[in-house]
């Protein structure tokens, strides 16, 4: 029997999910792009994402106990399903180095000054290992544990940087080319919600699964659009120069100062989110892979992934830089294949006599 | 060695304990806490002397204590650039120069002639100087500036953190930060105010320290590019009465905050404004009170050549703007809530009619004379100065954007809007 | 078994004893009647064996047989036995009667030995309510259970572990309310206990476990007959075990820990509150070291600068390492834990004294340790003890994030927490989830979790854990 995540935690793991790397570099480098309106483009590039929810929620209604490789193998056929899968082991792969890198870049800057590489690879490894040779539902319910702490320490933050708000951003003040350019070259910073396609199998099915996702796919939306509202209503001109948005729109303020930096609660909430998207993005690279390679078991898998991180981050071949470049240049086209063509083909299109979910 | 394997099987979570105790566990139990490497820096000034830059550092120097006291040393050091500059200063200390708990940051107008951004960029993004820092300029050298705050705060009560905070909301309506002074400078019209605390002769009001308290003399070092240390603790600076003990005789400087402030255009100073002026500019800013209104000559029912003093407790402004002829206005409606506090007139004037809400036709029409004849002084100043500290253009920006958009194209620049702007501004005047 | 006549059976039951000498024997004769009393000298009351059991032997004026024993014999227990069992029963403190004639024997259930009054257990201190504790005697504490249910669906299963000690060890459940799978597979459990004997409740926490290596309890320790009450209505199986005053429950959640019965007998505001602080205390007493080292050694930068400037001129010159510095404070602290366990009371003053001045304040004006570290170790070892019954696993977690926070900082602290929580969020104990109702989330349960419901919310009885009947009110 497959062991199931529940309708709660799934809905957690959503909102969490949406979070990444969306409140730290994001908000400076969509303002470098079309000024305040980023806050346009990350709403458009949200409801990109819960259109993923959507057909997600859709897929899981048509075939509700089937993996989405099963999907794709009844579609397609054993080899482009496995094609398919390797497509989005490398995604994942790459959405684990992206978020590596954009995070150790935030902890060296605001908190480890003076720390080695290493400390960051050992502590991330290790938690990854560990909870991901437990399995999802171990994952699951420390996320879902820990949820209303990440989650009202994240609206504490934004309730603290209120107290430096003056004005609102001024929208409305670029081309609209910027914008579509814009949402077209950060569409590397979304996806996540693909994960979901990976845990179709593993999610307890349920009349309250939509409802209950939406609203927390909601909560959370609207939380990254505070976020982004107060950093540009607060740094205006200067948005561009923060590149930590979550922890620079707590920093201002002060009127604090004989209290120090409050950013640490930013930092420990980052900290926390970068931990549990790190191992929902292995957990799916490691199902990619187990799939793929279906005679290798999760441990020996988790072994090649270790052995893959290593040899990456020790050769700077994917570092902060070669990320973002990669994320600009290939990841937007590989993200519309697999973000939008690759669920809707699945829903809408009926393959062979075997395939009587039909929409 | 088998059992070992098989515990490991079970518990894989020990091979990463045996990790850390191998490889980070020895680092840990040698590790000294940070403080031993990295210095403390409160106070951070930039000079520029010719082609070389000098930076004073106010840092902090600990020393075992029971009684809570703080102790700090002022260290200058220069350099071709800020990068050297700061490494020397690193050498001199024997730690690394670390900027994250510096809450003030000082120019010299020397360093204010020329564009002082790339110098601010450098140390924020490399240095991690915090943008919240507070960011003001002097009027003399950084060296005496850092010794003189130095002797402030471990000496009196009085901060000069606070005092700049308090100026920031109370007095000037500006934020002095880094961050602020960014903002202005990549706004549309390149302009901030920077608070500005000269240190000037005795006889001047400021803040004393001690009566007796003399600023060292300004060290002049042997060549370019050597770091000069001043580590004068509290008990050096000790002296038991007037007259130091120094037979040299040095002129006795202290702080004044008169609530001055400079406009900083382009990254580059401006013209000083002074507090008559400011005043002018704070009727535009709710946040800005105690304001006082002096009138004189008060002559109606009730007083004859009466002075008059009101405290303005409360303002209400409400303004909008809007395009007449293709020309901007600018209309404020200010209504201020005063008190009548002080009567200085005939001692029957005192005794019969001293009401602290009495606001007559006269008063009401003399404050109108004075808050507009202090509107027009700080607009004259700012429209010459072509300095829109009020943030007139971006009001027109958020509200009427199409036509300012067609009206810049007309002007050009702009910081040349704010002296195209007609400006309408009615007072009125109720009881608190 | 033959035996030609009393005294070959006799003397068979004494080899069986292994001659022990506090075996003692007594013969009747009357009317041709022959029989023997064996028993433990030192485990019957040695009045009621005259009054209740000799003096009628002697005034009986019928037949010495089984059944006119049975009427006459002064005692509430008396059961016809065989002679093979008798051996059990005389070394549990019977009297046993064998007949000459007869291969069925009595024994007489007149145990007597010095036992524990119940008192307040010391770590379960209340301000209102009940204060009988459990003692070592297990029918006194079946006796303080039986008390809160006068209902015949409390049922008790005696169970009997240990080769040599063969202590009795009984389950108490409520037919109907606790699962049947459940009581199956702890009874099963505790008959394949194999091990030489029993001394204390602890022993068969280990063979009860799930995951036996695991530092975390999985099995609740309860002192008091008024919670084990409550947890049996709750639908869980009490497992008490014959010379402990320990009674075992399960299934077990993490959370027990923070509810105190305490908190049942107060307002439900205040017993939210303290609970909110019982939470704290743990989260302080295992992260604060941690993090105040790491601080130290890795994130100075996040220090204000007032703490900052405490805190390095009174660590100014020290000659230790901060991490050093912390482990030898904590170490003196579990020092002084250890001495004040096991040392007289009348010389608890003069460890006061050497710990509280020589060590701590004489140790900083000495320059070896400093001022923010004894605060942080006293206020981290002192929060440890508002949830006593966790205390050990808490030292162990607070040494781990101490070692790991010098090692790695903040990221090792949180990815440390992170690892636990996924660690006890994959345990269950007899299929409940560890960290239930919080992961997952069991929302009727959350009356009685961190905040606290009031009586009268609580209508239904947990659902963490399976049980039937779930209404408790309407």
């Amino acid at each position: 029997m497959i062991k199931t995540i529940s309708v709660r935690q799934t809905a957690i793991i959503i909102s969490i999910l949406l979070f990444a790397n969306k409140i730290l570099v994001l908000p400076s480098l969509l303002y470098e792009v079309s000024k305040a309106d980023g806050f346009f483009i990350i709403l458009f590039l949200l409801s990109l994402e819960f259109l993923i929810l959507l057909m997600f929620l859709r897929l899981k209604s048509l075939y509700p106990s089937t993996s989405f490789y099963d999907i794709l193998k009844l579609k397609f056929g054993t080899f482009l399903a496995k094609f398919f899968y390797i497509l989005l082991a490398i995604y994942f792969f790459y959405k684990i180095m992206l978020l590596f890198n954009i995070c150790y870049m935030y902890f060296h800057v605001q908190v480890y000054i003076d720390a080695s590489y290493y400390i960051f690879i050992f502590a991330f490894l290790v938690i990854i290992n560990s909870s991901v040779l437990r399995g999802i539902r171990p994952i699951a319910r420390s996320i879902e544990f820990f949820y209303g702490f990440i989650l009202f320490c994240l609206i504490f933050c934004i309730a603290l940087s209120i107290a430096n708000f003056d004005k609102f951003p001024i929208f409305f003040d670029s081309k609209l080319v910027n914008f579509f350019d814009g949402s077209f070259r950060h569409l590397f910073c979304f996806g996540d919600m693909l994960i979901l396609l990976v845990l179709i199998d593993k999610v307890d099915s349920n009349n309250l699964l939509k409802s209950k996702s939406i609203l927390y796919f909601f909560t959370s939306a609207v939380i990254i659009l505070s976020v982004y509202f107060m950093f540009y209503s607060i740094f205006d001109y200067t948005a561009f120069l923060h590149k930590n948005a979550i922890s620079d729109i707590i920093t201002f303020s002060y009127r604090f100062i004989d209290l120090g930096r409050l950013d640490i609660i930013a930092v420990i909430i980052i900290m926390f989110l970068a931990f549990f998207q790190l191992c929902l993005y292995a957990y799916a690279f490691i199902e990619c892979f187990i799939k793929i390679f279906s005679k290798l078991s999760v441990v020996y898998s988790m072994v090649v992934f270790d052995l893959l991180f290593i040899f990456i981050v020790f050769t700077s071949l994917i570092d902060y830089l070669v990320a973002i470049k990669i994320g600009v240049s290939i990841i937007p086209y590989l993200s519309i294949f697999l973000y939008f063509l690759l669920p809707l083909f699945c829903i809408f299109v009926k393959r062979g006599g075997n395939d009587d979910r039909f929409f | 060695m088998t059992g070992f394997f098989k515990l490991v099987k079970k518990t894989p979570m020990i091979l990463a304990l045996i990790f850390i105790l191998l490889f980070f566990f020895p680092t840990a139990i040698i590790a000294p806490s940070e403080s031993v490497n990295n210095s403390i820096v409160t106070a951070v000034g930039i000079d520029k002397n010719e082609n070389d830059y000098e930076v004073t550092l106010l840092t902090f120097v600990s020393y075992p204590n029971q009684t809570y006291s703080e102790k700090y040393q002022v260290l200058t050091s220069t350099g071709s650039s800020l990068s050297e500059a700061l490494t020397k200063a690193g050498l001199q200390l024997g730690k690394n120069i670390s900027l994250f708990h510096t809450h003030t940051a000082v120019l010299t107008q020397n360093m204010l002639q020329e564009d002082v951004v790339s110098s601010l960029d450098y140390l924020v993004r490399v240095a991690s100087l915090p943008q919240s820092c507070i960011l003001l300029a002097t009027n003399t050298n950084v060296k005496d500036f850092m010794e003189y705050i130095k002797n402030l705060n471990t000496e009196s009560d009085i901060n000069l953190e606070e005092l700049s905070f308090y100026n920031a909301n109370y007095i000037n309506w500006n934020n002095t930060t880094i961050n602020a002074f960014l903002d202005g400078y990549y706004s549309p019209v390149k302009c901030s105010l920077m608070s500005y605390f000269p240190l000037r002769a005795s006889d001047i009001d400021g803040i004393p320290i001690e009566e007796s308290m003399e600023i060292p003399e300004i060290e002049q070092t042997a060549e370019n590019g050597s770091a000069s240390q001043s580590s004068s603790g509290t008990e050096n600076d000790q002296q038991s009465g007037g007259g130091g003990s120094n037979s040299k005789e040095q002129n006795k400087i202290e702080l004044v905050n008169d609530g001055n402030v400079l406009i900083i255009k382009n990254g580059k100073q401006g013209r000083e404004i002074s507090r008559e002026v400011l005043r002018g500019i704070n009727w535009f800013n709710t946040k800005t009170t105690g304001a006082v209104l002096t009138l004189e000559d008060i002559n109606d029912e009730n007083f004859e050549n009466a002075r008059l003093v009101y405290r303005v407790n409360k303002k209400q402004i409400k303004d909008f703007v809007e395009y007449e002829n293709g020309s901007p206005v600018y209309n404020m409606s200010l209504k201020l809530f005063v008190t009548l506090t002080e009567v200085n007139g005939d001692k029957e004037d005192l005794m019969k009619k001293h009401e602290p809400s009495y606001i007559s036709d006269k008063v009401q029409e003399k404050v109108e004379e004075l808050v507009k004849s202090q509107i027009r002084d700080a607009l004259d100043i700012l429209i010459e100065q072509k300095a829109d500290v009020l943030g007139i253009y971006d009001k027109f920006y958020r509200n009427r954007r199409k036509e300012t958009k067609l009206f810049l194209d007309k002007i050009g620049r702009p910081e040349d809007f704010i002296s195209n702007v007609v400006f309408k501004v009615s007072v009125s005047i109720f009881p608190n | 078994m033959l035996f030609s006549n009393l005294e070959d059976k006799i003397d068979w039951l004494e080899k069986e004893l292994n001659d022990s000498s506090d075996i003692a024997s007594r013969m009747i004769e009357k009317g041709g009647d022959k029989l023997g009393l064996v028993f433990i000298k030192s485990m019957i009351d040695n009045l009621l064996f005259i009054e209740g059991v000799y003096e009628p032997l002697l005034l009986c004026e019928n037949k010495l047989n089984v059944d006119v024993l049975t009427e006459i014999i002064k005692s509430a227990d008396v059961n016809k036995i065989s002679l093979k069992e008798s051996v059990e029963k005389i070394l549990m403190g019977n009297v046993v009667i064998i007949f000459e004639k007869d291969e069925q024997c009595l024994a007489i259930d007149i145990q007597k030995y010095p036992a524990r009054i119940p008192s307040e257990p010391p770590t379960s201190a209340v301000l209102q309510g009940p204060r009988e504790g459990f003692t070592e005697d297990i029918k006194t504490n079946i006796t303080l259970i039986r008390r809160r249910f006068y209902n015949k669906n409390l049922i008790l299963k005696d169970v009997f572990v240990g080769k040599y000690s063969n202590t009795r060890v009984v389950l108490a459940f409520l037919k109907g309310v606790a699962d049947k799978k459940l009581v199956k597979e702890i009874e099963s459990k505790l008959q394949k206990i194999d091990i030489d004997g029993i001394i204390d409740s602890h022993y068969i926490i280990k063979f009860l476990e799930k995951n036996p290596d695991s530092l975390f309890k999985q099995v609740g320790s309860v002192e008091k007959p008024d919670i084990i009450a409550a947890k049996i209505l709750e639908g869980r199986v009490a497992i008490l075990v014959d010379g402990s005053p320990i009674v075992l429950t399960l299934p077990f959640l993490f959370f027990e820990e923070i509810q105190a019965s305490n908190d049942y007998y107060n307002s439900h505001i205040y017993s939210s509150f303290i609970r909110v602080v019982r939470l704290l205390s743990i989260l302080i007493s295992v992260i604060v070291p941690g993090a105040y080292i790491a601080m130290r050694v890795f994130h100075q930068n996040i220090i204000p600068i007032k703490f900052l400037v405490t805190i390095t001129n009174t660590t100014r010159g020290l000659p230790f390492t901060p991490f050093l510095e912390m482990l030898f404070i904590s170490l003196l602290f579990q020092i002084l834990y250890e001495v004040s366990l096991r040392l007289p009371s009348y010389l608890g003053l003069a460890t006061s004294i050497v710990g509280a001045l020589i060590l701590g304040d004489t140790g900083v004006k000495a320059g070896l340790i400093s001022p923010p570290g004894v605060i942080v170790i006293a206020l981290a070892k002192i929060a440890l003890y508002t949830v006593p019954e966790q205390a050990y696993q808490l030292t162990v977690l607070q040494y781990l994030f101490l070692i790991v926070g010098g090692s790695i900082g903040m990221i090792g602290i949180v990815g440390l927490m992170i690892y636990l929580v996924v660690y006890l969020s994959s345990i269950d104990s007899y299929g409940c989830p560890y960290l239930a109702p919080f992961a997952p989330r069991v929302k009727s349960d959350l009356k009685d979790g961190v905040i606290m419901g009031t009586t009268k919310q609580m209508k239904t009885r947990p659902k963490s854990f399976k049980n039937h009947n779930l209404k408790r009110q309407k």
